[in-house]
């Protein structure tokens, strides 16, 4: 039974915070594309696809139109057909194999000319507040070829090839909230179905893999002829789109510290309630030990060959093994087995495996945990102004409560800031620069919040505790940021990254993993220290097998 | 054309940056400039008045000496209307307004200290009468009636309360400032990109494994 008493709080933002955990992160029943699975299922959205205008060579556009509840939104598609030379997984490309947009209704042909006027010029087109989304897509070379030939010839491709690739075609960017002329996330933010963070981006996604699929098969009609065969129902679920994401993302996380702390925040609670339980359910039990050894059978499945996640994968290969035997030995019917689990685990395993086995200890609570993801979103933090009323004394506790690991580093250490985080002129990409070989300083955005904290917490000791902050930033506005953000974590515990997102040593792809994992990515595969191959929907039903009874465990397959 | 506010937000932040504002008071400026905005005013010309007046580099590092109902310039010269606004709105919980209310030395482009008299309208629950040389308007936690911008040119600001409830009017949801203002905003912010060069193109994103697949 499911006591309510809690025995466990939630894990320490000291211990959770630091980035070789959160770059071990795991999707959860609790990320954003599951909560829109369930939520599709639960109210029986139906797609259709009102429009097909594609030729024998892929070129042209289509429309899947989603009746959700009280509403209608429409993937607008773009096919092309992309020289190989073209093919970038960066933001500066200029051109790609499928270009989209999310529209708010149903669009009318003056819309999709509007939108194939923009739509496919990506960054330097515009779309307006009728369109949700932008984004674009570039097929995976080595099995889009296997495929349609395959399926041309009228026989399945290889399942091995399938999996080793995992996609047909990848996204490089799923723009929202008011990029290049979208509407703003405030627009949609009240529509219960939009509530959650990045549901818009997560239904275009997971529209793009519908028409990936329906595009590959009618360009092996198009080659086959009569002797062409569609995609099997069952390699197709296999198949997930992939995704390529650079250090856009990891600003993201440290410009949005409320977002994120309830993002962590949310699944520490939910593993709080998960570890509270004192006698579980036998069935709680039997699901728990089904999707382990699922689980292990996708996780055996994932590659890399960059030798960072070779390492990690290997580590947490071996972790779900022993976290096999020890399910297996476990004693069920002594009080709270989970949390046992969990305290056995952070002895036992990397974090690799303790983040794995913290989501995956949500699995048998939906009940529990669900209702969880109605805070992730952050309604609130924009508007919020410094509280000029607090004493400094009290300032001075949050610094050192939620900086203090960084508050005696040496900042102008050449390895403590070996970093600088900035924009290129070309099409605004985020880069990151050695400070000693790279003349790019002046440029420098301000992504070290450990450093400015530090920044602020030495210039206030000259002053006496019982001044106000408001007294202090008179003198000082340039750690008015400072302040705002240490105030976010009187209620805001997670808000902050506890390490130096500057240092020499730092892993940008720690960060995209992080948020990649709210997202419900799976696969991880870095390609360098700042950029991360990764597949979502890996294994979700298409719309047509979309119901309660398969919305919710797909991530593991049967 | 119309651009979406978190557009503004964004475009203002890096525009004051580019100008010449600490990261704290950037982040003051795109607030503040997509606050107006949304309440159907020009926040867009406002911030640009502010950015490319003459006399930024200066009004940028204005100090303020505060008595209770008076703020003045510690050196006669006009002061910074972010600074004004965010000690206004750090002050909120001991302002004030009552009576003749605060006086104000003038203030740079002082449109931009309206975003915090909405502020703090709307944490009091109570509207202002705000009065900047001689532009007088209301303003409450969601709207500024009239709904114009009082001239850039420094002014002296008088604050108080106000009994006058305010029609809370519809929230604007798009932008539509002038082209030549989004552009001086464009360029502003183009200060705060880094030039493109071979080595930062090659390394700087990661590229360093072949795109093969």
């Amino acid at each position: 039974m499911i006591q309510d008493k809690v025995k466990s709080p939630r894990r320490d933002p000291a211990r959770v915070m630091r980035l070789k955990r959160l770059g071990s992160f795991h999707q959860s029943r609790l990320s954003f594309m599951r909560i829109l699975t369930r939520r599709m299922a639960s109210e029986a959205w139906t797609v259709s696809r009102p429009v097909r205008d594609v030729d024998a060579r892929g070129v042209g556009r289509a429309v899947y139109q989603v009746e959700a509840t009280g509403r209608t939104y429409s993937l607008v598609a773009f096919a092309h057909d992309l020289p190989d030379a073209l093919r970038s997984d960066r933001v500066i490309a200029e051109a790609w194999d499928a270009t989209f947009a999310l529209f708010d209704g149903v669009p009318t042909d003056a819309d999709l000319d509007r939108l194939e006027g923009n739509v496919p010029k990506q960054e330097a087109g515009r779309v307006s507040e009728t369109e949700l989304t932008l984004s674009r897509a570039n097929r995976s070379v080595r099995l889009w070829a296997h495929v349609v030939d395959a399926l041309a010839q009228g026989r399945q491709p290889d399942a091995a090839h399938l999996d080793d690739v995992g996609y047909l075609m990848r996204t490089t960017a799923v723009y929202g909230s008011g990029k290049f002329g979208a509407a703003d996330r405030e627009t949609i933010a009240d529509r219960p179905e939009m509530q959650a963070p990045f549901q818009a981006e997560m239904l275009t996604v997971y529209l793009i893999r519908t028409f990936v699929r329906d595009l590959v098969c009618h360009m092996a009609r198009a080659k086959g002829g009569a002797q062409a065969v569609d995609l099997a129902p069952e390699l197709a679920a296999r198949l997930g789109i992939g995704n390529s994401t650079g250090l856009g993302m990891a600003p993201f996380i440290v410009n949005h510290p409320v977002l994120f702390n309830n993002w962590i925040m949310v699944r520490e609670e939910a593993l709080a309630r998960v570890r509270a339980v004192e006698t579980p359910d036998p069935a709680a039990i039997a699901l728990f030990r089904d999707l382990l050894g699922r689980g292990m059978a996708s996780v055996a499945g994932w590659h890399s060959a960059h030798p960072i996640q070779i390492e990690k994968l290997t580590a947490l290969r071996k972790d779900l093994d022993r976290l096999w035997a020890q399910v297996a030995a476990a004693d069920w019917n002594a009080p709270y087995p989970w949390d046992t689990l969990v305290a056995w685990s952070e002895d036992a395993l990397s974090e690799e495996g303790q983040e794995y086995l913290a989501s995956l200890l949500l699995e048998p609570y939906g009940d529990l945990v669900d209702g969880l993801a109605d805070c992730l979103a952050d309604p609130i933090s924009d508007d919020m102004g410094v509280d000029g009323a607090m004493r400094l004394d009290a300032l001075a506790e949050l610094l050192r409560d939620g900086y203090g690991w960084a508050l005696d580093l040496d900042w102008d250490a050449p390895k403590t800031c070996a970093r600088v985080w900035y924009t290129s002129e070309e099409k605004l990409e985020p880069r990151l620069a050695e400070r000693a070989d790279e003349d790019v300083a002046a440029y420098e955005q301000p992504l070290a919040p450990a450093r400015d904290a530090t920044a602020l917490y030495r210039a206030m000791s000259d002053w006496p505790g019982t001044s106000t902050v408001a007294d202090f930033l008179l003198l000082h506005p340039e750690h008015r940021s400072a302040v705002r953000r240490a105030q976010f974590l009187t209620f805001a515990p997670y808000a902050e990254i506890r390490d130096n997102t500057i240092a020499h040593d730092m892993l940008p792809i720690d960060m995209l993993r992080a948020k990649l994992s709210f997202f419900g990515a799976t696969r991880f595969d870095p390609r360098s220290d700042r950029w991360v191959r990764i597949a979502m929907y890996s294994g979700a039903p298409y719309p047509e097998d979309l119901a309660p009874s398969t919305a919710d465990h797909w991530v593991f397959p049967s | 054309m119309s651009y979406a506010l978190n557009e503004v937000q964004a475009l203002a932040r890096k525009a004051a940056r580019g100008a010449g504002y600490s990261w704290s008071l950037s982040d003051e400026a795109a607030r503040a400039t997509k606050t107006l905005t949304s309440m159907g005013l020009d926040g867009c010309a406002c911030l640009v008045a502010l950015l490319t007046s003459k006399d930024v580099a200066r009004v940028r590092t204005a100090r303020m000496s505060i008595a209770p109902q008076r703020w003045r310039s510690t050196d006669a010269g006009p002061l910074c209307p972010l600074q004004v606004g965010t000690a206004l709105w750090d002050r909120q919980a001991s302002l004030d307004l009552t009576g003749a209310g605060l006086e104000i030395a003038p203030v740079m482009c002082p449109g931009l200290v309206l975003p915090y008299a909405v502020q703090i309208a709307r944490h009091w629950g109570t509207p202002l009468w705000v009065d900047i040389g001689g532009h007088a308007c209301s303003v409450s936690g969601s709207a500024v009636r009239p709904a114009t911008l009082p001239p850039p040119d420094p002014a002296p600001i008088r604050l108080r309360r106000s009994d006058t409830a305010l029609d809370p009017g519809q929230p604007a949801r798009r932008a539509k400032p002038a082209p030549s203002t989004w552009a001086t905003l464009e360029r502003l912010a183009h200060r705060t990109y880094a030039p493109a060069t071979a080595a930062s193109r090659a390394k700087g994103a990661g590229g360093d494994l072949p795109d093969t697949d």
